[in-house]
């Protein structure tokens, strides 16, 4: 497979995570068991399987593009392994709510969606100018 | 069976699987008879089985199936090889409430 086709799928695995996750953030924050359960059931469709792709096409990058190692790409990697623990973290916490009956803890909802929004803030940095390399 | 358990656990077994095929054969097959070729295919495995397992760590505590400080514990075990079987095995125990 060619360098852009794996490029291009990578961006289109991230922009389905990433609405994915927003979304999911949002229907926690709407506090609405109907609209969580909508959206546990997207993500097991979209959301999730975009995290594997988007995971298996950047290891694919990296090795193709001969990246593996520099710092740009480790520091990327540390802040992709938070969003994909965020990811499991905002499942859990509506599965929560739905078996428990429990009230959605909106601090931490909208904790974890400002941590989310940071996160991918620096990785769109990182990637961009990837600092150090040449 | 508590649903999150059941997937931490497959998953800390597939961590501790990956991590010690890479440790254990495929780093000396690179390095003592210069065969690279598994440490191309285990290395990119673990990863992925390691990044689904801290996503299975986070899932379980925020079910309140895990509290957090033994998450962070499992999470350091599943760095040291053979670390995650004692992980699966802690998993089973606190379960069954051993």
């Amino acid at each position: 497979m060619s360098y852009p086709l794996i490029k291009s799928l990578h961006l289109l695995s991230i922009i389905f995570f990433t609405g994915g996750m927003l979304v999911l953030m949002a229907s926690l924050l709407s506090g609405d068991a109907r609209t969580m359960q909508h959206m546990r059931r997207w993500d097991r469709w979209l959301t999730t399987p975009a995290l594997v792709m988007a995971w298996l096409t950047g290891g694919l990058l990296a090795s193709k593009g001969g990246w593996i190692g520099a710092g740009w790409l480790s520091a990327k990697i540390v802040l992709v392994v938070l969003l994909s623990a965020l990811h499991g973290f905002a499942l859990g916490h509506s599965r929560r709510a739905r078996d428990e009956a429990a009230e959605v803890r909106l601090t931490v909802t909208r904790a974890m969606t400002g941590v989310f929004m940071l996160a991918a803030a620096a990785i769109c940095v990182l990637v961009a100018i990837k600092p150090g390399a040449h | 069976m508590n649903r999150e358990t059941t997937h931490l656990r497959a998953l800390a077994m597939l961590e501790a699987c990956s991590l010690c095929l890479l440790v254990f054969v495929a780093v000396p097959l690179k390095y003592l008879a210069d065969l690279p070729a598994l440490v191309k295919v285990m290395g990119p495995v673990h990863g992925l089985s390691f990044v689904f397992f801290v996503r299975a760590l986070a899932n379980a505590n925020a079910t309140g199936s895990l509290p957090a400080g033994k998450a962070w514990w499992l999470g350091l075990m599943a760095c040291v090889p053979l670390g995650g079987f004692l992980g699966a095995i802690w998993i089973t125990r606190a379960e069954h409430g051993a």
